[in-house]
């Protein structure tokens, strides 16, 4: 097993949590219809804000979910297995972690990328060019590297991530999650 | 391990063992669900999701949502107050929607239960649906069950209950199918 | 041309100004190449700046991204500057597309 970035099972235990939810789905069924990555991530930022005049927080979580809700589809190896969202949050803090099977290059792939995002001599505006002229998306790498970018740099998202064996040679599974500050999440409003 | 009272749909599990064409399953936390917009934004959305894939969307996922909501309120309200959380499952057969809860309910939710499925039982369910509607005028609280059976007889929903006793509290299955046709 | 689909809807009948409005949230930066065509048509016959409003565009995935700096890249080899009309109170657009800005010296961003 290794981890990245502080990784933690949960919030923090001594906080009372004020909203828990979790959704299990097949990546098969977003991929025949994409739409419906949206369609969760547009959910799981209305239930976590209900009730609450947050605009900036809804628009940052959607954000970030379908983020992680497309890069969990596009990375998970059987597209029958199901891939696991936790979200759990308390006064101050949101918490989001998926969970999915990972086949071993772009689990390597994945590794390498976060190797170099927790060095310290990772420059972010380098980053960003480079992932902007690169081609398609092929592996954890491209494309799914740019939706970390967004995710860290320009909402201030926590990131850190597991990944397991499995009982299965060449899979393994992958936890990433990102915990949000609330005030980050609609900083401009308080 | 006490034998689980069934009723409906649970007296005929052979569809348990077929693979379902789409499952999606869901757990909310009992505590939060009292603000009742999460339990229609919530069935929104799972009407949603499943009716992507159907020819008239828009027409599925209102029918759906209206089922599931329904679901949904009759499980928090069969509830106990403890922090238990409810599950939402549904799995898209090839004809049939199945939509099932799982939540956790005291002796005395149980009971009601249990008066209930037994009216579902003995009565045509046209005469039931009268009797509740006639019942409910001379009531202050909405909690009825008067809205699943609506369901059952307008849209042909199919319904089934089980309830298995764990430990202090009882489990309860509700599960409700419907064929695409009618959808 | 107008593309439209329930999500969102790409408007460039203008030859100098796209509209974009709603959610974009193909499944990858190739996915974006038909919807932006048109609006790369159009970059192509000008000299003068082309200008591409998307204050209402509520959500632009990491692949929309790749796919609108792709598009920047392209005004650039054409030496066409761009105008983002973009708004501040969409946090990805105050918050991505000043990275996008930093492309290329002749994009430039005003934000309402």
């Amino acid at each position: 097993m290794v981890e990245y970035g502080h990784f933690k099972e949960n919030l923090s235990a001594k906080t009372l949590l004020t909203c828990e939810l979790k959704l299990a789905f097949r990546p098969l069924d977003l991929m025949s219809k994409w739409q419906r990555c949206g369609l969760t991530a547009d959910f799981v930022s209305q239930f976590e804000t209900i009730g609450q005049s947050h605009i900036r927080t809804k628009n940052v979580l959607s954000t970030i979910m379908n983020e992680l809700l497309e890069n969990a589809v596009k990375f998970s190896c059987d597209k029958t297995q199901f891939v696991d969202i936790h979200i759990t949050a308390d006064d101050t803090k949101i918490r989001i972690e998926v969970t999915n099977n990972a086949d071993k290059q772009d689990t390597d792939t994945l590794k390498s990328f976060l190797k170099l995002f927790f060095s310290k001599d990772f420059d972010v505006d380098t980053f960003f060019m480079k992932q902007v002229e690169k081609g398609e998306n092929v592996g954890y790498g491209e494309g799914s590297q740019l939706g970390f970018y967004t995710m860290t740099h320009n909402y201030q998202g926590h990131l850190s991530a597991r990944i397991e064996k499995t009982e299965m040679a060449n899979v393994y599974k992958v936890t990433i999650a990102i915990e949000l500050e609330k005030e980050s999440a609609h900083d401009h409003q308080n | 391990m006490q034998k689980a009272l069934k009723y409906g749909l649970y007296n005929q599990e052979t569809r348990e063992k077929e693979d379902p064409e789409l499952s999606f399953s869901f757990k909310l936390p009992l505590a939060i669900m009292n603000k009742w917009d999460r339990c229609g934004l919530t069935s929104n959305f799972l009407a949603n999701y499943q009716s992507a894939t159907f020819p008239q969307p828009e027409k599925t996922s209102s029918l759906l949502s209206t089922i599931i909501n329904e679901l949904i309120e009759n499980a928090i309200k069969y509830s106990s107050s403890a922090d238990k959380q409810i599950t939402v499952i549904i799995k898209h057969f090839q004809n049939t929607i199945q939509i099932k809860t799982i939540n956790f309910a005291e002796e005395e939710t149980t009971q009601k239960l249990k008066t209930y499925i037994l009216k579902l039982s003995e009565n045509s369910h046209e005469n039931l649906f009268l009797s509740q509607l006639e019942e409910n005028s001379q009531r202050e609280d909405n909690h009825s069950g008067i809205g699943l059976l609506t369901l059952i007889n307008d849209h042909n929903l199919k319904l089934g209950i089980r309830i298995q006793k764990e430990d202090a509290l009882y489990e309860i299955h509700v599960k409700a199918e419907l064929e695409t046709n009618d959808l | 041309m107008i593309i439209k689909t329930d999500d969102y809807r790409i408007e460039c009948i203008d030859p100098t100004r796209a509209v974009i409005i709603g959610s974009l949230r193909l499944p990858t930066p190739s996915a974006y190449e038909p919807h932006f065509k048109p609006i790369k048509e159009k970059i192509e016959k000008l000299r003068d700046p082309y200008t591409i409003n998307i204050t209402k565009v509520s959500f632009l995935n990491s692949s929309g991204i790749t796919a609108f700096a792709r598009l920047i890249f392209f005004a650039k080899e054409h030496n066409v500057p761009i105008i983002i009309e973009a708004s501040e109170t969409i946090p990805w657009q105050e918050k991505t597309i000043t990275s996008l800005g930093k492309l290329w010296s002749k994009v430039s961003i005003q934000f309402s």
